[in-house]
């Protein structure tokens, strides 16, 4: 693409949870809101340094990448609180309770509602199954056309797994509230589910020489340019 | 067209409000006592690269509204009441005050019970085009004189895009009408 001013035009917010939330809307991709000014995204992209004596105690002669994680910064306006209150709670692990679509504002899960202390978000299952409370976060730009090339058109920015994280401003009062939200991507991937032939090679899954629960960070990843509209996994 | 004097001609100026209102319908606010203006402002980002200097070399549209101040000289004072009124988010009744924060808009369409936003519309009949500003209100200060000579009504509009879903559907402000050149009915 030629150099050119970069202008993401009006973005929509949207978000997607896991099965557990069926019938909710949340479980397929929903709008969740529009921001009142810049969304800020921020990958962090973690290196170590590789230090010989050589190179003096300062200077590394080579790093290694060590993945990497995005912080993603939205003032919400325009938003739709019941959506909000249900990637409150799955990312406070869910809490606990069933969730039921008829009654939904009800007893059964109430708002502020924590999961016990040490739940996984990611509960070692793939992305969108249930007990996987991780999010789905997509950023897609109102005249997103995905029928064209990435040179293009105007791309999506999809996170796989988010989180709320840190602490969300919900102002109360006679103003607009402006709700100030800060999410965090991490390339979050399920334990490899396959188990080791007698001759070393796995069975299943299609890995080699890796074992059953394994955590693999070969080809993870922490965003894409599609969005969620077509459910898959 | 060719070029020529513009001449508006004796322009009434029509209100419209929503159906909680006795102005449901195109309704005589009164005549000017001297030019009405009418003032879009727009707005604009500017592009600023280092190569270009303080200078922009280009700029992004963002929006507009528009203002439109009269002097009104011949009026209606009921119709005025319930102007005052709609614009202050539709108070009960002519001082009174509504809540703070009450939404002019209401999240309802136009002229639906909850949008207290007026159809402002200014007639031409010399000129032959009308004004017809879809979502104004008085803003800012009015003076209302009083006195044994004739009293002058300064009132000062605002007028604003308003919309119910700013995403509408992809296309954000697209389409969204600031004014037009035909009357409410």
């Amino acid at each position: 693409m030629a150099r050119d001013f970069q202008v993401s035009k009006e973005t929509m917010v949207f978000v997607r949870g896991g099965e557990h939330l069926s019938g909710l809307s949340i479980s397929t991709c929903t709008e969740l809101g529009l921001p009142y000014k810049d969304i800020i995204v921020s990958p962090r992209l973690i290196h170590k340094e590789i230090n010989v004596d050589d190179y003096g105690p300062n200077i590394p002669f080579d790093l290694m990448a060590n993945l990497a994680d995005a912080t993603i910064s939205i003032d919400f306006i325009h938003y739709d609180k019941r959506e909000f209150e249900l990637c409150s709670r799955e990312s406070m692990g869910g809490g606990v309770g069933v969730y039921n679509p008829d009654i939904f504002d009800s007893k059964v899960v109430p708002d502020g509602t924590l999961a016990p202390a040490g739940t996984l978000i990611g509960g070692n299952k793939k992305m969108f199954a249930s007990g996987n409370h991780f999010l789905s976060l997509s950023l897609i730009p109102f005249d997103y056309d995905n029928s064209l090339s990435e040179e293009v058109g105007v791309r999506p920015l999809r996170f796989r797994s988010v989180v709320l994280v840190d602490k969300y401003e919900l102002p109360m009062g006679i103003k607009t509230s402006i709700l100030k939200t800060t999410w965090r991507a991490i390339p979050y991937v399920r334990p490899i589910n396959s188990s080791l032939s007698t001759s070393g090679s796995s069975t299943s899954g299609g890995l080699i020489g890796r074992y059953s629960g394994e955590i693999c960070s070969s080809g993870t990843i922490l965003w894409d340019r599609n969005d969620d509209f077509v459910l898959s996994g | 067209m060719a070029r020529d004097f513009f001449i508006n001609g004796e322009t009434m100026v029509y209100v419209k409000g929503n159906t909680d209102t006795p102005l449901s319908g195109l309704t005589e606010l009164g005549l000017a006592s001297e030019k009405i203006t009418c003032t879009p402002v727009f707005k604009g980002e500017d592009l600023i690269v280092d190569a270009w200097g303080d200078v922009p070399v280009d700029v992004q549209f963002m929006l507009a509204e528009l203002r439109v101040s009269m002097t009104l000289v011949h009026i209606d004072r009921a119709v005025l009441d319930i102007v005052i009124r709609e614009s202050m988010a539709g108070a009960s009744s002519i001082g009174s005050l509504p809540r703070a924060g009450t939404r002019m808009g209401g999240g309802v369409p136009r002229f639906v019970s909850g949008n207290h936003y007026l159809g402002l519309n200014l007639s031409s009949p010399v000129g032959g085009k009308p004004w017809r500003f879809f979502f104004a209100y008085l803003f800012d200060q009015q003076e209302i004189d009083m006195g044994t000579k004739r009293s002058f009504f300064v009132l000062n509009w605002r007028v604003i895009p308003y919309t119910i879903d700013p995403y509408n559907g992809g296309l954000g402000a697209l389409g969204t009408q600031l004014w037009d050149h035909t009357l409410d009915t």
